[in-house]
């Protein structure tokens, strides 16, 4: 068979070299196949980007509100500001004045516990806020209904740039509008109930100048209040200042001891969130009555009506993350990323129709090629009369969505522990995939093997109504119902009228600080 | 370069064609497969059940090598890269099929014929495709790997999740009978053979 060639080769080599040299002609539809396949890919790369690019822009748009929405805060500075002060009031002892005023001009972590004194003439009328209070992350030492002349910002909390000494020559709680309410306490002080405070405070004003409500009910949410307690115990006057009615909101100027507290901007909240629900969905009217695709597609066997009446939806299960931002007390966006699947079971009939002129019943199974070019493959059987039914398919569609919702929140409380929330918006899907089982019970004469679905990127309304709980460390529970409506159609492989999926369920949120 | 507007890759170097390959130019894509899709054809139906098999594995190949060209160093050559794609390909479709090889009857031949070279070189190494191609389908796979890959018997049991020693004995009867048919053939002597 083949002369001329040495003889003397080991089987493995010769192996080698024919496996090495040899080469075959591949079919020129594997070279379509493949810059299918690739156009494809650009394609869902370009989709990908669609996601992508929204949510790297989300953070920068919702943080550019904390830039251009507002004032800009008081240079950023590091620097500890000295300034001598009067000896004590109360102790007449001057190395017992801290005597200094800390210009905590920064927004940065506190490395370690930072004290900023308050030294007034009139420390009465100095403010508090919480403690730990959740929203704007200080932790100020002295507790509620106290006097505080000293305010220390703890290890590992943030102090916010608006906090600075000012002119003003009282402790001012301000509230931004995006803030929660803080409740701003003017009570007396007392020995007792001071906490680091009692030596650096300056002297208290009369009791008889004093107008202001008993301390249990001081608690006020806005700074512009007006007067101190009446129950402020006498205390000795070392000096002969005399007392003042305090007005927090007319400062009075010319005095360098006082800080002003601002709270901070709220920051993102991050979460996640699961749903579980059950899916639906809604064909477009008088779908039923529409034609076969299998006959539009020209050269049928008539008007063959499909019908899906015994649609069985399945459940609708969903999980992600959120990402969220209040705006104000009440309102806020949110937004985030989530994987959802959605389906439905349904049993499609096929009803012979009459038999077009022309046509010639052929005598065995034919293949219909003009429904093969639209990625049906029907096969006729000329046994079954006209009108009846001759088909029965069972279709499971499962949607796999990867979706951005982009919500409007409203909530109808702020502060309680509970409140009722409505989110709405739209959710922008992509269609990672979607499988479609396919198989014809008994006759089997009427297939539909898994097409491609009309479009990948979807669009749906949002509504999610229900109830938020406040829990511990400013984290918050989110359960209510979600609806999603496809705003965009959907085509059925079986039957190219359109479809539109509805979902509703439960939802779960969970949000951390 | 140019011709008529349109970018001729036929005399162009391999980096530039990877280049614009990356770029995603059709043109630099399609030059690149007419330049290698032969041999990978042929090395597509060393492992392929049948023809068509091999053509799909041809097509999810080379949509791979379009898709990781971005990380061809250019250190060695292009179509030995290519090339290990393709095997790679090749053998995570044994590795899918497993159960189906595991089940295809020894008689089973592939219907491929290697179609007769010009020169006398070429013929041997002709006659030694289509002994190969009519070896049953376990015994042309063993044969593949161990003796043409340089698998170990190890790892070709792990890839066609067997047992070593199964491997070891269907090598030697492929072997054998593959010494048997190059000596029907008159490729080999007899008396040079060498038993495992």
């Amino acid at each position: 068979m083949s002369n001329g060639v040495p003889h003397n080769h080991h089987p493995e080599d010769l192996l080698r070299d024919a496996a090495g040299s040899f080469s075959a002609a591949p079919a020129p539809e594997v070279w379509a196949g493949i810059q299918q396949a690739l156009q494809k890919k650009n394609k869902r790369r370009r989709f990908i980007w669609f996601f992508i690019l929204p949510l790297a822009l989300a953070p920068v748009f919702i943080f550019s509100g904390n830039f251009f929405g507002k004032k800009q805060p008081a240079p950023l500075t590091h620097t500890i500001k000295q300034t001598e002060t009067a000896p004590n009031r109360v102790t007449g002892n001057e190395n017992s004045n801290t005597a200094s005023i800390q210009e905590l001009v920064h927004d940065a972590p506190v490395k370690k516990d930072i004290t900023a004194p308050v030294v007034s003439e009139n420390p009465s009328l100095t403010g508090t806020v919480d403690n730990n209070d959740p929203v704007t992350g200080m932790a100020i030492s002295t507790p509620r209904n106290t006097r505080p002349n000293k305010i220390t910002f703890r290890k590992k909390e943030y102090i916010p740039a608006y906090f600075a000494s000012t002119n003003n020559n009282r402790v001012r709680i301000q509230k931004n509008k995006a803030r929660k309410p803080v409740s701003a306490a003017i009570a007396p002080a007392t020995g007792s109930e001071q906490q680091e405070t009692t030596i650096t405070g300056g002297a208290l004003p009369e009791p008889e100048k004093i107008t202001t409500p008993e301390p249990a009910e001081q608690q006020v949410t806005e700074p512009s209040i007006t007067g101190v307690p009446e129950n402020i115990p006498a205390q000795p006057a070392t000096t002969n200042d005399k007392p003042e009615t305090q007005n927090i909101t007319q400062p009075e100027a010319n005095k360098e001891q006082a800080i002003v507290v601002k709270l901070p901007r709220r920051k993102l909240r991050f979460g996640f969130n699961i749903n579980l629900g059950a899916g639906y969905r809604l064909l477009q009217p008088g779908a039923n009555s529409e034609k076969s695709a299998l006959n539009r597609s020209g050269g049928g066997t008539g008007d063959k009506a499909l019908s899906d009446l015994q649609q069985q939806p399945i459940g609708v299960y969903g999980a992600g993350v959120t990402v969220s931002k209040q705006l104000s007390g009440r309102w806020g966006i949110e937004t985030g990323i989530g994987y959802h699947l959605q389906g439905y079971n349904s049993v499609v009939y096929e009803t012979n129709g009459p038999v077009p002129l022309g046509f010639v019943q052929p005598q065995s199974y034919i293949l219909n090629p003009a429904a093969v070019r639209q990625n049906f493959r029907y096969v006729s059987n000329p046994n079954y009369a006209a009108t009846s039914v001759i088909g029965q398919t069972r279709l499971k569609n499962r949607y796999h969505f990867l979706k951005v919702p982009v919500l409007a929140t409203f909530q109808s409380n702020a502060k309680n522990r509970q409140s009722v929330f409505v989110k709405a918006g739209v959710s922008v899907q992509y269609l990672l995939n979607k499988n479609n089982y396919v198989y014809s019970p008994g006759v089997g004469n009427f297939y539909l093997p898994p097409s491609t679905t009309f479009r990948n990127i979807h669009l749906a309304g949002v509504v999610q109504p229900g109830f938020l709980f406040r829990l511990k460390n400013n984290r918050e529970l989110h359960l209510g119902l979600n609806m999603e409506l496809n705003l965009l159609p959907l085509h059925t492989p079986a039957v190219l009228y359109r479809e539109y999926l509805f979902n509703a369920g439960f939802k779960l949120t969970y949000l951390l600080r | 370069m140019q011709e008529n507007g349109h970018t001729t890759y036929r005399s162009i170097d391999e980096r530039t064609l990877v280049q614009n390959c990356m770029r995603g130019q059709s043109a630099a894509q399609q030059e690149l497969y007419q330049r290698f899709s032969y041999k990978m054809m042929g090395v597509c139906l060393r492992y392929a059940r049948n023809t068509d098999d091999a053509q799909d594995l041809l097509q999810d190949g080379f949509i791979k090598v379009f898709s990781k060209l971005g990380q061809f160093s250019f250190e060695g050559s292009l179509e030995g890269w290519i090339r290990r794609i393709m095997v790679n390909t090749a053998i995570n479709y044994l590795k899918r099929n497993r159960q189906l090889f595991a089940h295809v009857p020894v008689e089973e031949r592939s219907e491929f014929i290697p179609q007769p070279a010009n020169n006398d070189h070429q013929l041997v190494h002709t006659d030694v495709m289509r002994i190969i191609f009519d070896l049953p389908l376990q015994y042309r796979t063993v044969l593949n790997l161990y003796a043409i890959e340089g698998y170990s018997h190890k790892e070709v049991a792990e890839i066609l999740a067997q047992n070593e020693s199964t491997c070891r004995s269907q090598y030697s009867r492929a072997r054998a009978l593959l010494q048997r048919k190059l000596e029907e053939q008159h490729i080999i002597k007899t008396e040079k053979v060498n038993q495992v």
